[in-house]
C-alpha cells in the first residue's frame, strides 16, 4: 500500500473516475482511477491537488483518489 | 577487491597505464584453474566499479575495489516519469514489463525456460515516477513461479521445476568440505486468491502434505488484475512453489566450481547427513579468493528442488 500525491487534470462525475498526474510524473498522466464517492464532485477542479492511495504499488485499478485540497 | 599495492603500481587509477581503471569501468572477473590444458577460467561474472580506496599502513599497502552488479544496476533506476501497460487491452506481458525494465538498466534478457503464467500474464501494470527497476523486477516476478539471475550484464528467466534433473554433483569427485542441510515447514501451504473478471473470482491452492502435518497456513492474495480462474490458480500455485524451495536451506563449502550458477540443481553426497545424491537448488553462491590464506572457496547456499 503507498499513498501518491498527484495533480488533478480532468475529472467524471459520471463514471466518478479521474485523470491525474502523479507528482514527479511531468507530462505523462495516469487515467481511470477511481475516486472516492465522499468527494463532492464540485470540489473536482483541475489542477487541485490529490492524496491517492495505491492498496497495490503498481496495479491502477486499485487506487483511490482519498482526498483533494488547496 | 584487494590488490596488492607494495611497488605503487596502483598509485593512479584512471591515469596512464590504468586509464581504464576508473569509476564506472567494468570489472570482469572469470574464476578458473591451472590444468594440464593450460589456464583455463568461465566468463560470465562482471561488475562496475563503485570505488577505489588507497590503503596505506605500515606493512600494508593495497587498492581496496568496490565493484556492484546488475541488480545494483537496477537498484540505481528510478522512473522518470510514470508507466503504463494494458490499460485497455492486453498488449504486453510479464515478460515484455520484465524486458522493458531490464533494458532501462542496460541489462539484457536471456530466457532458460518460463513458465506460461510469463507470458501469458498481462497485468494493467503501472510504474510510478520514483520507483526503482529492483523493486518493480521483484513485483512482476512475485506473478509468476520463474525466477531471474543476472550475470554481467544478462539477465537470465528460469522457471524452476521440481522435476529438474541434477546438472551436476557434489561429494563424490569433487569434495564437500562443510555442510548444513536444513528441512523446514513450508511458510504458506495454503493460498486463497481473489481476482476480478466479469465477476469476483476466487481460486485455492493447497499443500495437503504439508497442511496433513501443521494445518493451513493461510496466504490471501486479491489482485484485480487476474481475470480468470487458471491465471487465479497459476498465482496461487507460484506462490506455494516458491515456500516449497525455501522450506529447505542449508550450505555447503566446495573447492570452487568455476561453472556454477545460480538456480542449477546439483546432487549432493554426504553419508554423515544421510545425503545420498539428494537433489538441491542453488539459490546463492559466494566465491572466496584469499592468495594469503591460500583459500579459494565456493559457498553454495541451497534449497529445496
Amino acid at each position: 500500500m503507498k499513498f501518491r500525491k498527484a495533480e488533478l487534470r480532468s475529472f467524471d462525475s459520471g463514471s466518478y473516475k479521474a485523470t491525474i498526474r502523479l507528482a514527479g510524473s511531468y507530462k505523462v498522466y495516469l487515467e481511470d482511477v477511481a475516486v472516492a464517492r465522499n468527494l463532492p464532485a464540485a470540489e473536482m477542479v483541475a489542477g487541485r491537488r490529490l492524496a491517492v492511495l495505491f492498496f497495490e504499488d503498481h496495479s491502477p485499478g486499485d487506487a483511490v483518489v482519498i482526498a483533494v485540497y488547496t | 577487491m584487494e590488490l596488492m599495492n607494495d611497488a605503487a603500481g596502483y598509485s593512479a587509477p584512471g591515469q596512464g597505464d590504468l586509464s581504464v581503471l576508473d569509476i564506472g569501468c567494468q570489472l570482469d572477473f572469470s574464476p578458473g584453474y591451472i590444468t594440464p590444458a593450460g589456464g583455463e577460467s568461465s566468463a560470465g561474472l562482471s561488475y562496475s566499479l563503485e570505488s577505489y580506496e588507497h590503503v596505506s599502513a605500515a606493512g600494508k599497502y593495497s587498492l581496496v575495489l568496490r565493484a556492484v552488479d546488475g541488480w545494483a544496476a537496477l537498484s540505481g533506476w528510478r522512473a522518470r516519469h510514470q508507466f503504463r501497460w494494458n490499460k485497455t487491452s492486453d498488449d504486453v506481458n510479464v515478460l515484455g514489463i520484465v524486458r522493458f525494465v531490464l533494458a532501462r538498466a542496460g541489462l539484457g534478457l536471456a530466457i532458460r525456460s518460463q513458465s506460461a503464467a510469463v507470458t501469458g500474464f498481462y497485468p494493467d501494470f503501472t510504474i510510478g515516477p520514483g520507483d526503482s527497476g529492483r523493486e518493480v523486477i521483484q513485483k512482476l516476478m512475485s506473478f509468476v513461479p520463474d525466477v531471474i539471475f543476472i550475470e554481467g550484464s544478462v539477465a537470465y528467466l528460469v522457471n524452476p521445476l521440481p522435476t529438474d534433473s541434477a546438472v551436476y554433483s557434489y561429494g563424490d569427485g569433487h569434495p564437500v568440505l562443510e555442510g548444513t542441510y536444513r528441512r523446514g515447514a513450508m511458510k504458506t501451504n495454503r493460498v486463497q486468491v481473489e481476482g476480478l473478471g466479469a465477476g469476483l473470482i476466487m481460486a485455492e491452492s493447497f499443500a495437503w502434505d504439508e497442511i496433513e502435518r501443521l494445518y493451513d497456513r493461510l496466504d490471501q492474495v486479491a489482485d484485480r488484475d487476474i481475470d480468470s480462474v487458471s491465471e487465479a490458480q497459476q498465482r496461487g500455485q507460484a506462490i506455494l512453489r516458491q515456500a516449497a524451495i525455501e522450506s529447505e536451506g542449508g550450505s555447503i563449502l566446495v573447492p570452487v566450481n568455476c561453472g556454477q550458477q545460480l538456480y542449477d540443481v546439483v546432487a549432493v553426497t554426504d553419508a554423515r547427513a544421510g545425503l545420498d545424491a539428494v537433489r538441491k537448488r542453488v539459490l546463492g553462491i559466494v566465491l572466496g579468493y584469499y592468495p594469503r590464506r591460500g583459500e579459494y572457496r565456493q559457498r553454495l547456499q541451497l534449497g529445496a528442488v
